[in-house]
């Protein structure tokens, strides 16, 4: 099969290769099925960035997208590549601008009919005690400088010091909710001033708060584990680092592009910058990206907590008899030193994920104990109209792609097409009328993000699934919504 | 021979952006416009005023595309009020795609952290020194406060994907991306 003109060739249903071809040094592997690869990407420039990818120095096995590919900058969103510690690059571009974009996944004991009645009032609540939008801040006091750069070492570890959540949600969290060798230092004074107002709060775009039923189970031992059962009200945070991530990005993707000369490098696409891993310019990227990752945490941990309290507010009800627990926090946009099996050799590599989910296997010594026997819980948010997914990470995953799989669904339509076809339409009636709540800052948010607008995300799902790389465990469906 | 009106209306013209040449394109994802201007300086000039129209709600600032008419007349009042920030942007690099970035981020900044918004550029020259670009220019602006000014879409960043500055019959062209 042809896709632009590109090679591509059948591994079996859902997995396709492109073979090696000019400056790659690796083929490139996309897990999709026919009709995605035949409808979404026959209209998607997606593919090249994939075989760009292949070029990186010191890329390991394979370019990998997974199925929510679509085309991003430099990477594909849903691009994953691991280079080898000691001789490959770290780009920027592989992680995205926002770093360590996230979910989390909190579970309550509230079953669908004890909410039903008040998720106006509850969607009220979420809506005031939590700051969404363009531009949101004030979630928590002022932050001086110091106290920003203790986020940035301490990540969500500094939001449970100071009262918002407890250390047992820390260790429900991918790397505890920090990740060591942060260094603020790194950070340059202008992220830190786009990020000083916005540390618990939700921002615009498709970050959202969602109210979900578990509409079914699939993997009965896995839910009672993850401590999801049928009609249960569980809560969604999907946000990032917010303004201090974008600018750590944009710096260093200027200083990476100088880096990218000195060593010699000459990739195809300038949003690839890159430096070598153990180079100073790449060892700086690393500790400023995990700043950036420290404060995304921060805020998503921030974020349950006010969401906790909008809960107790509306029900009027006791921590216990409310038992609002975070089930999993994962990041989908981050870089990580990993090691992993190679040619049969287990070796230290940096995983790029952009746009893509850790799926770690049972028996991970990187996972929570609870889920040693299950995988880690894969959080994979859909639109707001339909639903959204909980899988578990699998051996499969570790053996093929680097210990990752999706991360959503990928829009189907721009946002000017979205506004256009929203245009004279009561959207806010049209999401009544399916049983969902919504509440965001304007009618724009609300028209861009409707499901039209969006791939189905169970497509996405069903590849891992089937592929064996994450395997479903449960299904959410919405019934309130918070936007900025 | 122009006489004088014809003189004034060209100045007043050029003064409150009505040469300005930038179409906001459809983009999967993002927000991508194409520009296209008489000279290199006119062309970064009307990329500086699509990212604030594209970032910002500028009928409640004072806005040289758009002066404020029929706003209540407390917010204009608030507007003149305010001190005028002068800012001189210098940078430099190696070609002029990184250049247009560069400055166009600079902009970014300031307006996503709330800090401050240019309303016209005064002075702006682009040169080249060897094989480097350089950029200078000097706009006016106002300190950004709640009152009078509304970001409206979160630029993460501008990239350079895509971003190549042609010259096509007499006028400078290109396309730039907002990551939002």
């Amino acid at each position: 099969m042809k896709i632009h003109g590109i090679e591509i060739k059948k591994i079996n249903d859902n997995l396709w290769e492109i073979p090696k071809s000019g400056g790659m040094l690796v083929p490139g592997r996309i897990y999709t099925s026919q009709n995605m690869l035949e409808t979404t990407l026959q209209t998607d420039e997606a593919i090249k960035q994939v075989i760009n990818v292949a070029h990186l120095p010191g890329i390991q096995k394979y370019s990998l997208a997974m199925p929510d590919i679509h085309w991003g900058y430099g990477f594909p969103i849903g691009g994953v590549a691991a280079t080898d510690l000691n001789n490959g690059v770290i780009s920027p571009g592989g992680v995205g601008y926002d770093i360590n974009c996230g979910v989390r996944l909190a579970k309550t004991n509230l079953r669908n009919n004890e909410v039903k009645n008040k998720i106006q009032k509850l969607i009220e609540n979420l809506f005031n005690n939590i700051p969404t939008g363009v531009g949101a801040k004030g979630a928590i006091k002022k932050l001086s400088v110091s106290e920003i750069k203790r986020i940035l070492r301490n990540g969500a570890g500094w939001a449970v010091e100071n009262g918002f959540g407890s250390k047992e949600d820390l260790l429900l969290t991918e790397e505890t909710g920090c990740l060591a060798d942060a260094d603020p230092e790194t950070v340059s004074e202008r992220a830190i001033e786009r990020g000083v107002d916005q540390a618990g709060t939700l921002g615009s775009g498709n970050h959202f708060l969602e109210v979900d039923i578990v509409e079914e189970i699939y993997d009965g031992t896995k839910a009672e584990i993850f401590g999801l059962f049928k009609d249960q009200i569980v809560i969604q945070i999907h946000t990032g680092s917010r303004g201090l991530g974008y600018q750590i990005c944009d710096d260093y993707l200027k200083i990476l592009l100088q880096a990218e000369k000195k060593f010699g490098f000459n990739l195809p696409d300038k949003q690839l910058a890159c430096a070598p891993i153990q180079s100073g310019e790449g060892q700086n990227y690393l500790r400023a990206m995990r700043c950036a990752a420290n404060f995304a945490w921060n805020n998503r941990q921030v974020i349950m907590y006010l969401a906790k309290k909008s809960f107790k507010e509306t029900f009027s009800i006791s921590e216990n008899e409310l038992g609002f627990n975070l089930i999993y926090d994962v990041c989908h946009n981050i870089a990580k030193i990993e090691e992993h099996e190679v040619d049969g050799i287990r070796k230290k590599v940096c995983v790029h994920r952009k746009g893509a989910t850790r799926a770690f296997p049972p028996g991970s010594k990187f996972i929570p104990d609870r889920y040693r026997n299950t995988g880690q819980p894969v959080l994979i948010p859909g639109d707001m109209g339909r639903y959204s997914f909980v899988s578990a990470g699998t051996k499969k995953a570790m053996e093929e792609t680097f210990g990752s799989s999706c991360h959503g669904a990928g829009r189907v339509q721009s946002r000017h097409k979205a506004m256009k076809e929203a245009k004279g339409r009561d959207l806010l009636k049209e999401l009544t009328e399916q049983g969902i709540v919504i509440q965001a800052k304007g009618f724009k948010t609300i028209a861009e993000e409707m499901p039209f607008a969006y791939k189905d995300v169970s497509e996405v799902v069903d590849v891992m699934h089937y592929t064996g790389i994450s395997t479903k465990v449960a299904k959410l469906k919405p019934i309130g919504v918070i936007k900025g | 021979m122009l006489t004088i009106a014809q003189t004034l209306l060209i100045y007043i013209a050029a003064k409150f952006g009505f040469f300005m040449s930038f179409r906001f394109i459809d983009h999967p994802a993002d927000i991508a416009v194409e520009v296209e201007a008489e000279t290199l300086e006119g062309l970064f000039e009307d990329a500086a005023f699509a990212l604030k129209e594209a970032s910002c709600e500028t009928q409640n600032v004072n806005s040289s595309k758009s002066l404020s008419t029929n706003l209540p007349s407390k917010i204009v009042t608030k507007e003149k009020a305010l001190a005028k920030v002068v800012k001189i942007i210098e940078c430099s690099e190696e070609n002029l795609e990184l250049l247009l970035a560069e400055f166009l981020n600079e902009l970014n900044f300031y307006i996503q952290s709330g800090k401050w918004i240019f309303h016209s550029i005064n002075k702006i020259n682009v040169t080249q020194s060897g094989n480097k670009f350089n950029l200078t220019c000097q706009l006016t602006g106002n300190k950004m406060n709640r009152n009078n000014f509304m970001i409206k879409e979160e630029i993460k960043a501008v990239t350079f994907h895509q971003m190549k500055i042609e010259k096509k019959n007499n006028k400078f062209f290109t396309r730039v991306i907002f990551d939002i």
